[in-house]
């Protein structure tokens, strides 16, 4: 078995299908770099990412199935499941062959892997629109989380449109990028640096934390549905949930 | 700033109040303004009673003139009593909103000195949001019964959605529980509200849209003696008469033991499930109150009211997923709105299997008593047996049911109202 092993964005994995399909090896398996898993017999290929060739694997998938596919296989590369390459390449390898959109084919083998890891980025995404907390650093609202999917500059759109002329940082601190928006502007990057921790700090924090556990209907106690809606791994970066 | 002791006091007072949703409006940022609003709503936190942290849920003053029984703020009660000044709250709202605590407010109040009175603070509050602090995040405002009904209108002109509740589900319960309050001083504001005449006429005397996300309202269930098929003929009512967007259960909690009216104890909390069930159907699954209810006017309590009427009428079963209109499939037990629009999607290109139901994640340990596909049946043929395994399902869902799911699932199911 060949594993095309790609670098763990859209990039990558349109260049290692491009790839695959040079070799005529559309049997093979794709895996990012960060979580290639060696087997008996596997044969391992990395395969750097070409700009030009990726492009022209994303032209081919926009031609045929459209926006929306690309959009969607762009989202699922998000993902944080070790075999999202693999499963994208399937749907992608299917969306080829049959030369239109088929994520509403749900019958199909290849779809529901596929929409499963866009549905779960997605949902994640839309969670953090409520569970991202800021705090007031001296006129830049910053916010530290640690999602399971690539999502900080997903986030950026919905912030900027709410938060106007306010700036702010939001900083996923598992993979070390950063969205910013200064009022006008916005940036995305990546760096090491780690942003003191300050609890989320001043009165208004503390307002808030009081406010929550007044709001608790201690007769109705339903632990078990609150860590349903709101996983325990999100909640050291939720004010109302730290002791500090 | 308001002080930490009046915040906790005019919170506590606010909490009993189920609604919680922030969905419905499309409100834009304006350049220099703060805030928008997400049409599906969005939750921010959840408390440990599993209810959902979407708005700062507050009231201006808990200084209550009325002594309705089941409430915690009537006036007989010995409970500390606070109030806020609308610039109180309107700081408040925004300085937890640019931290992203909140989605927005919903704004109640007792009945302070008069219900004009206590409207006009409220409005006052509102339009200080919307104009002073170009506030444009979510807005849910509770009417005050016997208010004037301009005050209301204005209102009405500012926010995303009102709410007067109807609280007990009958006239006699109302006249007995809470004697200040009358239905009719509830349900004209609400027809008010859904009429056309008045929202015409709110146009232009405040900021754009009237009630985008329309009104809801709630009633507590438990305390007085009506019927689950009084309580949803009503709920029935008030969606087709004034285009309700949501009405909300609240089991009776015992906040006021001393009354001889109320039970001393809660009211059942898989009651208020089911009723919430049910009320998803009439919403979206197509039923009617009169189908699924028992000829006793209750639900059932072991089964879902879904699964009940279809045990009650086999007659109808199974059907052929292959074939079957959308609005069978979605009254089949164990598919929901998901799992029909996604077979209907499916088999156009194929005729679907049961393996191909798996492979689209349908949920077929119930619905495999009443479907075939391609033919084929997987279900109990014997009657008594199938009851017996839905209702042995239907236990263990209801012990295990979160534990199962993803937290995506979950929330899926929130937001579809899947059964």
């Amino acid at each position: 078995m060949t594993v095309y092993l790609c670098d763990d964005n859209i990039e990558g994995l349109y260049s290692a299908i491009f790839r695959a399909y040079a070799d005529k090896n559309t049997k093979s398996r794709i895996s990012s770099l960060s979580a290639m898993q060696s087997g008996f017999d596997t044969e391992f290929i990395r395969v750097e990412s070409d700009p030009a060739r990726a492009e022209r694997v994303e032209n081919a998938v926009l031609s045929l199935a459209g926006r929306r596919a690309a959009d969607e296989i762009e989202t699922a590369m998000r993902s944080a499941e070790a075999d999202k390459a693999d499963i994208c390449f399937s749907y992608v390898k299917r969306t080829l062959r049959e030369k239109r959109y088929i994520s509403r084919d749900f019958a199909y083998l290849e779809v529901m892997p596929f929409i499963t890891l866009v549905e779960r980025v997605r949902t994640e995404r839309h969670r953090f629109t409520g569970f991202l907390r800021f705090s007031d650093r001296g006129g830049v609202l910053y916010a530290r989380f640690e999602p399971d999917n690539d999502i900080a500059d997903l986030l950026l759109p919905h912030f900027a449109r709410r938060l106007g002329n306010l700036p702010f940082l939001i900083h996923d601190a598992r993979r070390g990028r950063f969205a910013a928006w200064d009022g006008k502007r916005a940036a995305v990057f990546s760096s090491e640096k780690e942003i003191s921790e300050k609890d989320c700090g001043d009165g208004v924090a503390a307002l808030w934390k009081s406010y929550f556990a007044a709001a608790d209907v201690k007769e109705r106690p339903h632990p078990r549905q609150q860590d349903g809606y709101l996983p325990r791994r999100y909640r050291k970066n939720m004010c109302e949930f730290s002791g500090k | 700033m308001i002080d930490e002791k009046r915040l906790i006091i005019l919170t506590q007072s606010a909490k009993y109040d189920v609604s919680c949703s922030s969905s419905g409006s499309r409100r834009q940022n304006v350049p220099g303004g703060l805030g928008n609003a997400a049409f599906g709503g969005i939750c921010h936190s959840f408390t440990s009673d599993g209810r959902c942290v979407s708005l700062l849920k507050i009231l201006l003053s808990n200084k209550c003139a009325y002594d309705c029984q089941y409430c915690v703020n009537r006036r007989s009660n010995d409970v500390p009593r606070a109030s806020a000044s609308p610039e109180e709250i309107c700081e408040l709202v925004a300085e937890f909103y640019k931290r992203n605590y909140i989605e927005g407010l919903f704004l109640s109040s007792a009945v302070e000195i008069s219900p004009d009175r206590t409207m006009e603070l409220l409005l006052d509050t509102v339009i200080r949001l919307r104009k002073l602090y170009r506030f444009n995040g979510y807005i849910h405002l509770k009417g005050i019964p016997n208010a004037d009904p301009l005050l209301i209108q204005r209102a009405g002109a500012y926010v995303d959605r009102m709410s007067f509740n109807i609280e007990l589900p009958s006239e006699r319960s109302l006249k007995l529980l809470a004697p200040q309050k009358s239905k009719n001083a509830i349900v004209k504001p609400m027809r008010l509200l859904s009429s056309a005449d008045f929202k015409e006429n709110a146009r232009g005397r405040g900021a754009g849209k009237f009630l985008p996300a329309g009104q809801t309202t709630q009633m507590i269930v438990g305390a007085s003696p009506e019927t689950d098929g009084q309580i949803l003929r009503l709920s029935q009512g008030l969606y087709d008469a004034f285009s309700l967007k949501r009405v909300y259960y609240s089991a009776y909690i015992a906040v006021n033991p001393q009354s001889r009216y109320l039970p001393a104890k809660s009211a059942n909390l898989l009651r208020e499930h089911r009723l919430y069930q049910a009320d998803w159907l009439l919403r979206f699954y197509g039923f009617t109150a009169e189908e699924i209810v028992r000829e006793d006017g209750f639900l059932d309590e072991e089964y879902d009211p879904k699964c009940a009427w279809a045990v009650r009428h086999m007659e109808n079963f199974p059907v052929e997923v292959n074939t079957a209109p959308v609005e069978m499939l979605v009254r089949v037990p164990g598919i929901g709105i998901r799992s029909a629009y996604r077979i209907r999607e499916a088999r156009r290109r194929t005729r679907l299997t049961f393996d191909d139901l798996k492979k689209m994640r349908v949920v077929l340990k119930r619905a495999k008593h009443f479907i075939t596909a391609d033919g084929k049946f997987f279900g109990e043929e014997n009657f008594g047996r199938m009851k017996t395994l839905l209702a042995l399902q239907e236990t263990n869902e209801n012990a295990e049911q979160l534990s199962f799911l993803t937290g995506n699932e979950i929330e899926k199911s929130v937001i579809t109202g899947e059964i």
